[in-house]
């Protein structure tokens, strides 16, 4: 399914516009990437949680050059499956 | 920080961004989880612009082993769902680290100098070493003329001392016969250092004898070996001594306040009526970039901070800690933060800083 479908799909389930849900979709993008900024993870019941793991900086080798590099530190935001979801999926087949 | 959001809390703050009501974003969360998890089940893979992607993904059945019991137990294949945040997103979240890019090391750096958390004594000093080793300014080469100065005006009373007893053949004789009479002429210095001297000289006359060169090259050579040791010896004792008598503390106190009085005042007799210079304090949490930032409302005006305080400044990724630098008047330099050309240049300027320590 692509975002188009997507978009279409809430906007006739929820029955609203679809430049409404794409707003929202957006901030929705937004308001998440501000959360995992300040490392808050968001828990979705019955689908899991958006962790946002924080990876320190380090001293990594470029294996080509063999130079070393000083890699700054980085935000990753991880997604852990609920139980739920889990099921749903494996069933699904 | 680091607190743990529920959908509600999501829907609220969704509900405050966008203007819509609260029970709207409420039903809004809910529908889009329920609506990814359903297309999820179904097999799909789901790209949402700007969000990210939803993909399930198959796992291999694989031999686990309980650690509390010890058993082991076959977990069997399965489908996961994996998430990969889009481009922008994942930008937008690294928001705070945006500024940052990776830096190539000098090879030769100890790995403690790196991390600047928890600086050993060694490592100060060590940086201390290395910001005067790569020292330009003029500051640090001036106390070093002066140390060498100093060092060779006493070579110059040694050496007249010497020229008293005519060639240097007679100057070891002097040395072997009288090693004392020596000594209640020399300043302080040499007091310490000719108890020194005298036992390695004495450990390399024996071997002379067996040698196939002539009784005067051997001196000569050796006489010059004494005095390079002396030389060599007073130079370290005056390039060190603040440091293995000063306590490190004490060192650092020095080397943060002389070092920008001596620029300022290298500076001052061209420009007379300079205003009085604006001084900030780099640490943790404040690095020329911040400082910058405050100051022009640029960030990537830092290097001429930079420039200012070369003098005083390694790399500039590792300055210590506590470290304080004169913030210069942009004009000073002829940019302003607001021109765009001039960020491209201040841009270029870091650059070369960074190409200077790789």
């Amino acid at each position: 399914m692509d975002n188009k479908k997507f978009i279409e799909e809430l906007s006739s389930r929820l029955d609203i516009s679809v430049s409404t849900v794409s707003l929202l979709v957006e901030s929705l993008s937004k308001e998440m990437a501000e959360r995992a900024a300040n490392l808050d993870s968001i828990v979705v019941p019955g689908f899991g949680v958006f962790e946002p793991k924080l990876r320190e900086e380090r001293v990594a080798v470029h294996p080509a050059s063999g130079k070393r590099l000083l890699v700054p530190p980085r935000i990753f935001l991880s997604f852990k499956q609920s139980p739920v979801l889990k099921q749903k999926i494996n069933n699904g087949r | 920080m680091e607190d743990k959001l529920t959908v509600g809390s999501l829907a609220s703050n969704l509900a405050g961004k966008t203007g819509k009501g609260k029970k709207l974003c409420d039903d809004f969360l809910r529908e889009f989880f329920r609506l990814v998890s359903e297309s999820l089940s179904s097999g799909e893979t789901l790209r949402i612009k700007n969000f990210g992607t939803f993909k399930v993904v198959d796992v291999e059945s694989r031999m686990a082993v309980n650690i509390n019991t010890g058993d082991k137990q076959e977990i069997p294949a399965h489908k996961k769902v994996v998430f990969t945040p889009a481009k922008e997103m994942a930008s937008e979240i690294n928001a705070p680290f945006e500024e940052f890019e990776s830096v190539e090391l000098d090879s030769e750096m100890p790995e403690d100098l790196i991390y600047l958390e928890e600086p050993g004594e060694e490592a100060a000093q060590n940086s201390e070493a290395q910001s005067f080793a790569e020292d330009n300014g003029a500051s640090g080469d001036e106390q070093k003329m002066s140390d060498e100065n100093e060092v060779s005006q006493e070579r110059l009373e040694e050496g007249s001392m010497e020229e008293g007893s005519d060639d240097e053949i007679t100057y070891e004789a002097y040395h072997i016969q009288e090693p004392n009479t020596q000594e209640p002429q020399v300043t302080e210095e040499k007091v310490h250092e000719t108890p020194v001297v005298a036992p390695v000289y004495e450990s390399y006359e024996p071997e002379a004898p067996k040698s196939r060169f002539g009784i005067g090259f051997l001196t000569g050579s050796l006489s010059m070996l004494v005095v390079c040791v002396v030389i060599f010896m007073l130079g370290c004792f005056f390039q060190w001594w603040p440091v293995n008598f000063g306590s490190p503390s004490k060192l650092e106190e020095i080397a943060l306040q002389e070092v920008p009085v001596e620029t300022v005042s290298a500076e001052t007799p061209e420009e007379i009526p300079e205003p009085e210079p604006i001084y900030d304090t780099v640490s943790t949490t404040r690095y020329l970039t911040t400082i910058a930032r405050e100051h022009y409302g640029n960030f990537n005006f830092w290097p001429y901070i930079y420039i200012e305080n070369e003098s005083i400044l390694g790399h500039p990724d590792r300055i210590k800690p506590g470290t304080q630098v004169i913030v210069p008047d942009l004009a000073k330099y002829g940019v302003n933060p607001e021109n765009k050309a001039d960020e491209q240049k201040a841009k270029e300027k870091a650059r070369e800083i960074y190409s200077k320590f790789k």
